[in-house]
């Protein structure tokens, strides 16, 4: 067995070093089916071409962009029923956007250990984080109805856990809850504008607990949750930080409907954010989508008071073809108004308006 | 605006309601099995690997139908209530939320049936007409 995962695990790391999306195209013919009972592979490939009307945004030039994308190789080696290790490595692109200064070519997104026993698992190691309705997946274009999950609610960073999770599901007659709690390490990354325009910040964050339960009623496809995380910045002072969300989600097999709230705190400043999103299935794999996001940030001005601005204001509409659960094709429409432009912007100023679009293909194994 | 929301909720429920096809399949065991009854909300959280034993407590290995399998579709409809492919994406979403990987998949009634007769805890499903002489038939509750 040993030498067997050991022979797959090379294999990945070459496919990986030659580029993870020539790779999602190799692998399912080059993984032995021998190997194939203790060694699973997937992945995804969420591509995309945008363009703005105004100013650049989330990578996006006025210009167009191809140099827009999320691909991902995972790997799940199956020691015993009840021990697994997952690593993930992935590649992303986002355009000209501030934050491609912390991206490598290729990341490792995830190395964990999971062990089940008595109902419960548990993952120790770099893990994703659980937040909200996707945070897990928020690039994983299969599963979602936009090119990405709202980036208001989203944003970037808080996705993976230097830790452990520890996860259960509880029935009750045709209730149950999903419920994980989590503690370790973590990166909060945040773009603030200075007088050049946004900057991108990465910040280490410590000592981060926390936990999210999510309610599954009675009726199939109809849930509702919350998550709550407390964390300190790994400074002198350990600056607190605290997150909280709340979500619902009623996703039938020709609709869905769903709305998230978030309010991250930390030293004298607010973030806020919320978005609703709903779609129809409109003819064979045809979806009718639409979005509403917003992100309010409230700046405590030490003897000035309390400055108030709204960040983003985006209203989106898009049409999805879904030609498998794997498969699918993206039109998007989005119309801006905010101060989160990739151009200098005064925040006292009236805010700007943009619209960008995103013609995207999403694929999976 | 509760007016308003209610009426929402009630149309998305109403368009995304689906009628429930007759039972067009049988549920097996391994013949050793001590188990001879069981309920959908038990076999549902056994196929999304929700609940990791059957109802004698032994350890459970769910094996499922191809993606494509009319009895996939009539399984999925009657003990999840949701298609086969909103059962896909919910396997989407757990593989790349690294939690886990979806049961093993057989591609007929046949291949189910040798895995079931061959492996003690495997459960699966069959059409209604497959012959189960040498596996034990379920009789799904509720």
């Amino acid at each position: 067995m040993a030498s067997i995962t050991q022979g797959a695990l090379s294999a990945l790391r070459r496919m990986a070093a030659r580029a993870i999306p020539g790779a999602l195209l190799l692998v399912s013919s080059t993984v032995p089916a021998a190997a194939q009972d203790r060694l699973q592979v997937h992945g995804f490939l969420t591509q995309g071409y945008g363009s703005a009307s105004d100013y650049p945004i989330y990578g996006i030039t006025t210009d167009g962009t191809g140099d827009y994308r999320t691909a991902a190789l995972q790997g799940r080696i199956i020691l015993t029923s009840s021990d697994h290790v997952v690593v993930q490595l992935s590649h992303q692109r986002l355009g000209t956007s501030n934050f491609m200064e912390f991206e490598d070519d290729v990341a490792l997104d995830w190395l964990f250990y999971q062990k089940r026993f008595a109902g419960n698992s548990i993952r120790l190691g770099r893990v994703p984080m659980p937040r909200g309705l996707f945070n897990e997946v928020r690039d994983v274009g299969v599963i979602l109805p936009f090119f990405r999950a709202s980036k208001a609610f989203y944003s970037e960073g808080v996705e993976t856990l230097e830790g452990a999770t520890v996860s259960r599901n509880f029935g009750f007659s045709d209730w149950s809850v999903d419920a994980t709690a989590f503690g370790g390490n973590f990166q909060l990354r945040a773009e603030v504008l200075d007088q050049n325009g946004l900057v991108a910040l990465q910040d280490d964050m410590r000592k981060a607990w926390g936990g999210q339960l999510m309610l599954n009623t009675p009726i199939p496809g109809v849930r509702v949750g919350g998550t709550y995380m407390d964390a300190e910045y790994d400074n002198s002072e350990g600056t607190p930080f605290t997150l909280w969300t709340a979500s619902a989600d009623a996703s039938f097999e020709r609709t869905f409907l769903r709305g998230e709230y978030e309010v991250a705190e930390t030293d004298g400043f607010t973030y806020t954010a919320y978005y609703g999103q709903a779609g129809v299935n409109a003819w064979k794999g045809l979806w009718v989508n639409g979005q509403a996001e917003f992100n309010t940030n409230s700046i405590d001005i030490r003897g000035l008071g309390t400055l108030d601005f709204d960040a983003i204001r985006d209203y989106a509409v898009g049409l999805s073809y879904r030609f498998g659960y794997n498969l699918v094709l993206k039109a998007e429409w989005h119309d801006f108004e905010g101060y989160q432009v990739g151009v200098p912007v005064n925040p006292m100023g009236p805010p700007v308006t943009n619209r960008y679009f995103v013609l995207g293909v999403a694929a999976s194994f | 605006m509760n007016r308003i929301l209610y009426t929402l909720l009630a149309l998305v429920a109403l368009v995304g309601a689906q009628p429930v096809e007759a039972q067009e399949f049988v549920v097996v065991v391994n013949a050793s099995s001590g188990v001879t009854e069981i309920t959908a909300s038990e076999l549902s959280k056994i196929f999304q690997k929700k609940a990791s034993k059957l109802p004698d407590g032994a350890a459970a290995k769910p094996v499922d139908q191809s993606k494509d399998a009319a009895v996939r579709e009539a399984f999925s409809k009657a003990v999840h209530g949701r298609s086969a492919s909103q059962i896909e994406a919910y396997w989407q979403q757990q593989i790349f939320a690294g939690k886990d990987v979806p049961p093993d998949q057989k591609a007929s009634d046949a291949e189910v049936l040798s895995y079931v007769q061959s492996t003690p805890g495997a459960i699966g499903y069959v059409s209604a007409g497959a012959a189960t002489s040498a596996v034990k038939v379920l009789r799904v509750a509720g």
